[in-house]
C-alpha cells in the first residue's frame, strides 16, 4: 500500500478578485522511501498540494490517506499532533528558531514530543554529524550561512524520524555549492535513513537529482 | 526559550523591566512612607490619650460606672510591671462631671491620674503650654485643655468647681484650682479631657474608705500601659488575659469562693484590650490606609501591565513567521499559549525583585534618618506630629504585590496569547 494517497483533491481559494483553484482534482500515490520532486512553474499549485498533504490546508474535496489514516477527516488538534508525529517539514526560508543553538533546533521537535533531554541530543548530534555541523552545534543560526541553516533545518526535520519529508522549495536560498551539498546529504539520508522526501521545487539542480518527477500545471498533473 | 525570547530585543525588555521596577520601587516607597505618616499619626494619638493598651473591670468597661473599680489592683499592677514588654503603666480614675466657672459650664471627664506614673504613659501631662502639670498626689488642682479653658473662660490660678456623684450615688461638688493648660491631639479632647490628682477625687469620691493608704496606687477604673512595640503585643495581650483566669483561680483557693457564678461576676473579673479595640477608629484608620494602598499600587501595575501588553504584542508581531512555523511542525495550542504567558510573566517578574530591593533599600534608610517636611510643621503640630517623618519598611505588603504583579502579568498576556494562537500557520509563514 501506498504511503500517501490522494484522490480527486481540490483545494479553492476565495479572493476578491474571484475563486482561484489552486490544485484542480489531483490523485497520485507516493510509496516509502520515494525521492520526489513536484515541478512546475510558479502558481502551478506546488505548494498548495504539499500544504495539503502536510495537513496544514485542508481541500476543499478529495481525501487524503496516509498510512491508511484519511487526514483530512481529522480534528484541528489531531491535525498538529499528527503532523508533529508524523511529518517532518523543510521550509524555502529555514525556520529556524533564532534564540536557540543548531543543536537545540535540531532537537526542538523531539522536545515537543517529550522525549528526554539526553535522548534528543545525542539523535540531534547524530543528525549534526550527518549534515556535517557537528562542529557548529553551540552556534544560533545567526552565525550559520544560509547553507548550514538549511542542513540544521533538514536534520530538524529528520530527527523524529518521520514517516516522509516535505520540502517546500528547500534550495531556493542557496548557492550552488551549497544546494549540491544539501542534496547529497538528503539523497544519503534517503537512502540510509530510508526516509521519504517530497520537495516542490523548479530548480534544475534538484529536479536532476530527484528519482520520480511530478509535473503540475494550473492546478493538475502534467501527463508526460 | 521563553527566558531567551525575552531578551531578542534586549532594549525593549530592558525598558520593560526597568519601569516595572521603577513602578514597583515608587508604589513600595509611597507605601511605607504612608505607613509611616499614619503610623505617626497613630502613636502620636496613643501617645495622646489612648494608650497602648488597658485593663478595667468588665462592669466598668460596659457601664462606666464610677463604682466599678478594678478589683484586686495590686496583683494586677504586678503582673503588669513583670511584663518585661510592658514599659509603663498609669492607673487612672475616669468620672463623668460638670465642670463650671464665674462664666460657664460644661460636661466633662475627669481622670484622676496619679501624675508621676501619668506622665511616663501619655504625652498630654507633657504637653503643657501654660502652667505646669499636676505634681502632688492629693492637691485641689486641675489641668485642663486650652479650647476648656476659652471656653470657661479661666487662665492659671484661676478657681473651678467640679460636680460629680461619689460612689454611693451622692452628688458632691470640689473646688479645684488650674495649674496648667494642655495642648491636646484634637479640639475635642481639649474642650472634654481634664486632670486632678487620682487620690484627691478618689478621696472626695468616697473610694478610699476600705483601701490601704499605704499603696502607691490604691484605686483605678483603668490601668492604661505601653509596650515596646504597639504593633506587635498580641502575646502581651494573650499573656495578661491568662494572667487574669489565673488570679482568679487563685482567688478561689485562698477566699474559699467556690461558686464558679460568684467568680464570673462582672466586677470580679477584668478585661484586657489593645489600642485597636479601645479605638477602633485608629484599627480602622490602619485597614483603611492598607487597603488604599495596595489599590494605589494596582493603579500603578495596572498601568505596567498595559506597557507589558504593548511589548509583547509587539513582539507577536515580529514573530509572526516563527510562530507559524512553530504551529507547523506541531507545537500546539497549549504549548503556544505557555510560551506566550511564560514570557510575559518572566518579563513581568523580572523588573519585581529589583524594584522590591530598591523600594526596601530605600524605606531601610529613610526609616533611620527620616525625612523632614519643610513648611507644613505647623499643619503636622496640629495632628500632634513631628515635621520629620519616618517611612517605614512593609514587608507584609510584598507578597500581595508579587500576587498582583502575577495576576495582571497574566492577564496582559491573554490578549498577546489570544492574538498568536488565531495565526494560520500558511499564512504566517507564507512559505509551505
Amino acid at each position: 500500500m501506498a504511503l500517501i494517497h490522494l484522490q480527486n483533491v481540490v483545494k479553492v481559494y476565495e479572493s476578491q478578485a474571484g475563486n482561484v483553484t489552486a490544485v484542480n482534482g489531483i490523485s497520485a500515490s507516493f510509496d516509502e522511501g520515494e525521492f520526489t520532486a513536484i515541478v512546475g512553474p510558479s502558481g502551478c499549485g506546488k505548494t498548495t498540494l504539499l500544504n495539503a498533504i502536510g495537513g496544514l490546508d485542508r481541500p476543499n474535496q478529495g481525501n487524503i490517506h496516509i498510512d491508511g489514516l484519511d487526514i483530512v477527516g481529522l480534528k484541528d488538534r489531531e491535525l498538529i499532533d499528527f503532523r508533529l508525529k508524523h511529518i517532518g517539514f523543510v521550509f524555502q526560508a529555514y525556520n529556524l528558531i533564532p534564540v536557540l543553538t543548531a543543536l537545540e533546533n535540531t532537537a526542538f521537535i523531539l522536545e515537543l514530543q517529550g522525549i528526554g533531554k539526553k535522548e534528543r541530543e545525542a539523535r540531534a548530534m547524530e543528525l549534526l554529524q550527518a549534515v556535517g555541523l557537528a562542529d557548529r552545534a553551540q552556534n544560533r543560526p545567526s552565525q550559520l550561512s544560509g547553507g548550514q541553516q538549511q542542513r540544521v533545518a533538514v536534520a530538524r526535520a529528520l530527527a523524529s524520524r518521520p514517516r516522509f519529508i516535505l520540502a517546500d522549495e528547500p534550495t531556493a536560498n542557496l548557492d550552488s555549492k551549497s544546494t549540491e551539498t544539501l542534496l547529497d546529504i538528503m539523497a544519503e539520508l534517503n537512502q540510509k535513513e530510508k526516509t521519504t522526501f517530497i520537495f516542490s521545487t523548479h530548480d534544475q539542480r534538484v529536479i536532476d537529482r530527484a528519482r520520480r518527477i511530478l509535473p503540475l500545471e494550473d492546478g493538475q498533473i502534467v501527463k508526460s | 526559550m521563553a527566558w531567551r525570547n525575552i531578551w531578542r530585543s534586549p532594549w525593549r525588555s530592558g525598558v520593560v523591566i526597568g519601569a516595572m521596577a521603577l513602578g514597583v520601587w515608587a508604589g513600595i516607597f509611597m507605601m511605607g512612607w504612608a505607613t509611616g505618616l499614619n503610623d505617626a499619626r497613630t502613636r502620636s494619638m496613643l501617645d495622646d490619650n489612648v494608650g497602648h493598651g488597658r485593663i478595667t473591670s468588665v462592669e466598668f468597661d460596659a457601664t462606666k460606672s464610677s463604682s466599678a473599680l478594678i478589683p484586686r489592683l495590686q496583683p494586677i499592677l504586678n503582673d503588669l510591671q513583670e511584663d518585661p514588654e510592658v514599659t509603663a503603666i498609669a492607673p487612672r480614675l475616669v468620672i463623668q462631671a460638670m465642670i463650671q466657672s464665674g462664666s460657664g459650664a460644661a460636661p466633662a471627664m475627669v481622670l484622676g491620674v496619679y501624675p508621676k506614673a501619668e506622665k511616663t504613659v501619655f504625652k498630654s501631662a507633657r504637653t503643657i503650654t501654660q502652667g505646669r502639670y499636676l505634681d502632688q498626689e492629693t492637691a485641689d488642682e486641675i489641668v485642663l485643655g486650652e479650647e476648656l479653658a476659652k471656653r470657661l473662660e479661666v487662665g492659671i490660678d484661676d478657681r473651678l468647681v467640679l460636680t460629680f456623684q461619689d460612689i454611693n450615688g451622692e452628688v458632691h461638688s470640689g473646688l479645684f484650682y488650674v495649674v496648667g493648660l494642655y495642648d491636646g491631639a484634637s479640639n475635642l479632647l481639649e474642650e472634654t479631657m481634664l486632670y486632678v490628682p487620682a487620690l484627691n477625687i478618689a478621696q472626695q469620691m468616697e473610694m478610699l474608705d476600705s483601701v490601704p493608704r499605704s499603696q502607691s496606687f490604691p484605686v483605678a477604673h483603668e490601668v492604661c500601659f505601653r509596650v515596646k512595640d504597639p504593633y506587635a503585643m498580641d502575646g502581651t495581650i494573650r499573656q495578661l488575659r491568662e494572667q487574669d483566669s489565673l488570679r482568679l483561680v487563685n482567688l478561689s483557693h485562698r477566699e474559699n469562693i467556690e461558686s464558679l457564678e460568684q467568680l464570673n461576676r462582672d466586677e470580679m473579673r477584668t478585661i484586657v484590650r489593645e489600642w485597636r479595640s479601645i479605638s477602633p477608629e485608629l484599627g480602622y484608620a490602619d485597614e483603611i490606609m492598607a487597603q488604599s494602598l495596595l489599590l494605589f499600587m494596582t493603579i500603578i501595575l495596572l498601568a505596567m501591565a498595559f506597557g507589558i501588553l504593548n511589548t509583547m504584542l509587539m513582539a507577536i508581531l515580529e514573530r509572526t513567521r516563527e510562530l507559524g512555523m512553530l504551529m507547523a511542525v506541531g507545537m500546539n495550542k497549549r504549548r503556544i499559549f505557555t510560551l506566550i504567558v511564560l514570557e510575559t510573566l518572566l518579563l513581568s517578574f523580572a523588573g519585581l525583585p529589583i524594584g522590591l530591593l530598591l523600594g526596601h533599600g530605600t524605606l531601610a534608610v529613610t526609616s533611620q534618618t527620616g525625612i523632614t517636611l519643610k513648611g507644613v510643621e505647623q499643619g503636622l503640630a496640629e495632628f500632634g506630629m513631628e515635621s520629620t517623618i519616618y517611612p517605614v519598611t512593609v514587608p507584609e505588603f510584598y507578597l500581595p504585590i508579587a500576587g498582583l504583579v502575577f495576576v495582571l502579568a497574566f492577564l496582559s498576556a491573554l490578549y498577546p496569547a489570544r492574538k498568536a494562537l488565531k495565526l494560520n500557520p500558511i499564512e504566517s509563514m507564507r512559505v509551505l
